[in-house]
């Protein structure tokens, strides 16, 4: 048992370390980040609430958590962060039935109230930039039997990299779905937590090196503990001791044999022969795609 | 019988540690004397009436806890001719038990307390010891495959040979228990005993521990023998029948000519731990110190070492979560 205590003892050490580390590490990355944020500039957008909840699927209370998370983020980023949430049907897309226009909603309304934290411009359809941003929209109508839900990340009005970081880390396909992954996975059960997620995941995209791309699901992180502690306790378990330690010379005066006849004598030889098929099928094409106009993003079903 | 020390009178037992016979009363060293019994159920030192069932050959004293050696059962024709002396005493023994389990983490609290350690017994085994010598005769047909590839054909040589093999083994002293109580799967892997050490029955040895004589006559016992024979003989074959991938016999035949068979007497250390109404049953070689046995487990313990691995593996991953996202 000691020695289970002390591997318990070192694991929580490593444990700590790693937070030690992660947690200076983001303090440094928010601190070198703030030093190139300045206030937020935007006259035309000066009302301070960021969470719209029409559908009404937040408390008071957990809209004032998440309003207040978003304050500290939006200072810390140099975004504007909306969250929206509606319960219509916004229309359908012309093209195709089963998507509605949530992603329009979502582009309206960041542009009619004019969000955006160095500023905002007024002709975001000639293609610019309308002011840093991210608004996320989730839509409960039922369409088809899902919910609908928009990302936009939008880029910075001054034409400054650090305003347009989001925008450029949302062009990817990959970093969006892996957000709305993220997002989705309490969608249904708890949207305050999946809300904070995307908070969460977007900082977290933003602070980061982006050197390891991997994203480990909350389900994995579970399954994972609970096969290593079932594979400990069986380990502990079926331990038995005491194993068979004589073999064949053991009792064998002088430990030897003698051998006293040996033959191998050659009687005969078949050989077969089979074809192998080598031929292997080809590849399959891919399909890239680029974001354009003032902002990245893009929508989906959960 | 029974040892008494000529100073003090106190009961003298054979000490594995220092070889000697020691007082346990005095600790005087080699100061026995042998007093005979009256009966074999009767203890001489106190009169109380001896523990013994129809295969016992040296107890306890339950009333005054001298050690006795019942005659009879140490003579002929239950006598042994040989015996393999303690080399562990009970303190050293209790120390391999400590070492083994010291790192398992689902022992109940008190395993191997100093309480439940008082049930740790010396126990002289009786073995029958067979020495054969054995003719091995073995032929067959022996495949040897080979496949290699030449463009997209791949080619399979299968070749066969005619084998035969004649073989001479001396087999000295293979053990088998003829003890009822004690499981004969458990004193198979109480094996091997150094027989090195073996000597020429002395009752002293018996002293201080218990002991039966032989349960089982040694040709009730002989299938076991040649099939511990058989076993090793096919390993010495198979070892001179490399290079084959199938061996297919048409003719396979041992024959053990008994050469001697002895009646020996071997040291193994017993504890008895009882937990949640089961007997788990600890072995030790006394010889050797080989220790076998199963672990008991506790459910609190492993409930509490299961919910903190859990909880530390979660919270490790969760942080490591984190800093993958961060990186």
């Amino acid at each position: 048992m000691k020695k289970y205590l002390k591997f318990v003892c070192i694991l929580c050490c490593v444990i700590l370390g790693l937070l030690l580390f992660s947690f200076l590490y983001v303090k440094a990355g928010t601190a070198s980040r703030k030093a190139r944020i300045g206030e937020r500039n935007n006259d035309q957008c000066t009302f301070t609430r960021r969470v719209f909840d029409y559908a009404d699927v937040l408390t008071d209370v957990q809209e004032q958590k998440l309003q207040k998370l978003i304050d500290k983020r939006q200072e810390q980023l140099g975004l504007d962060i909306v969250i929206v949430t509606i319960d219509e049907d916004v229309g359908s897309d012309p093209y195709d039935s089963t998507y509605n226009n949530t992603i329009y909603f979502a582009e309206d309304f960041y542009e009619y109230f004019k969000f955006g934290y160095d500023g905002h411009y007024t002709n975001a359809n000639a293609g610019n930039s309308t002011g840093a941003g991210v608004i996320y929209v989730d839509n409960w109508f039922d369409l088809n039997g899902s919910a609908e839900s928009a990302f936009l990340a939008y880029r910075g009005a001054s034409g400054d990299r650090v305003y347009d970081k989001a925008y450029e880390i949302y062009l990817s396909d990959s970093a969006l779905l892996e957000l709305e992954e993220d997002v989705w996975e309490y969608s249904n059960v708890n949207p305050y937590m999946s809300y904070r997620r995307m908070i969460d995941h977007l900082t977290a995209d933003m602070v980061a090196m982006n050197i390891i791309e991997v994203h480990i699901k909350d389900g994995w992180v579970v399954m994972i503990s609970l096969m290593v502690v079932g594979i400990f306790i069986l380990f502990n378990l079926t331990k038995k001791l005491g194993k068979r330690t004589v073999d064949k010379g053991t009792y064998v005066q002088g430990g030897q044999a003698t051998v006293t006849a040996r033959q191998d004598v050659f009687l005969a030889k078949h050989t077969t022969q089979r074809h192998i098929d080598t031929s292997s099928g080809g590849g399959g094409g891919g399909h890239s795609g680029g974001g354009g106009g003032g902002h990245s993003g893009g929508g989906g079903r959960h | 019988m029974q040892f008494k020390c000529v100073n003090c009178g106190g009961n003298v037992v054979y000490d594995p540690k220092s070889g000697n016979m020691i007082c346990v009363s005095c600790n005087s060293v080699n100061s026995e004397e042998i007093v005979k019994q009256e009966d074999s159920y009767t203890c001489p030192a106190c009169g109380g009436a001896l523990k013994v069932n129809d295969f016992t050959s040296a107890t306890r004293c339950e009333y005054c806890g001298a050690y006795n050696i019942i005659d009879e059962k140490i003579t002929y024709p239950y006598g042994p001719d040989l015996v393999l002396p303690f080399r562990f005493s009970k303190e050293q023994a209790t120390e391999l038990l400590r070492k083994e389990f010291k790192d398992e983490l689902f022992c109940p609290n008190d395993f191997l307390s100093q309480r439940t350690l008082e049930d740790l017994k010396g126990n002289y085994v009786p073995f029958w010891l067979y020495s054969y010598d054995t003719h091995a005769v073995w032929s067959g047909i022996g495949t040897k495959v080979r496949k290699w590839r030449s463009g997209d054909i791949e080619y399979t040589e299968i070749s066969e040979y005619n084998v035969y093999r004649e073989m001479d083994i001396d087999f000295k002293r293979i053990p088998v228990d003829a003890s009822i109580p004690m499981p004969d799967q458990i004193m198979d892997l109480m094996e091997p005993y150094e027989y090195k050490d073996l000597e020429a029955f002395q009752p002293k040895y018996l002293s201080g521990f218990q002991g039966e004589t032989y349960n089982q006559t040694p040709v009730e016992l002989e299938k076991r023998a040649k099939s511990k024979a058989d076993m090793d003989t096919e390993a010495w074959l198979n070892s001179t029948m490399t290079g084959y991938n199938s061996l297919r016999p048409s003719q396979k035949q041992f024959t053990h000519q008994p050469n001697a068979r002895e009646f020996a007497m071997m040291p193994v250390w017993k504890y008895v731990y009882r937990y949640h109404n089961t007997n788990f049953e600890y072995y030790i070689n006394g010889q050797t110190g080989k220790v076998y046995g199963k672990l008991p487990k506790s459910t609190s313990k492993i409930f509490f070492a299961g919910g903190t691995l859990f909880a530390g593996i979660l919270l490790l991953l969760k942080v490591l979560q984190f800093v993958v996202e961060v990186l």
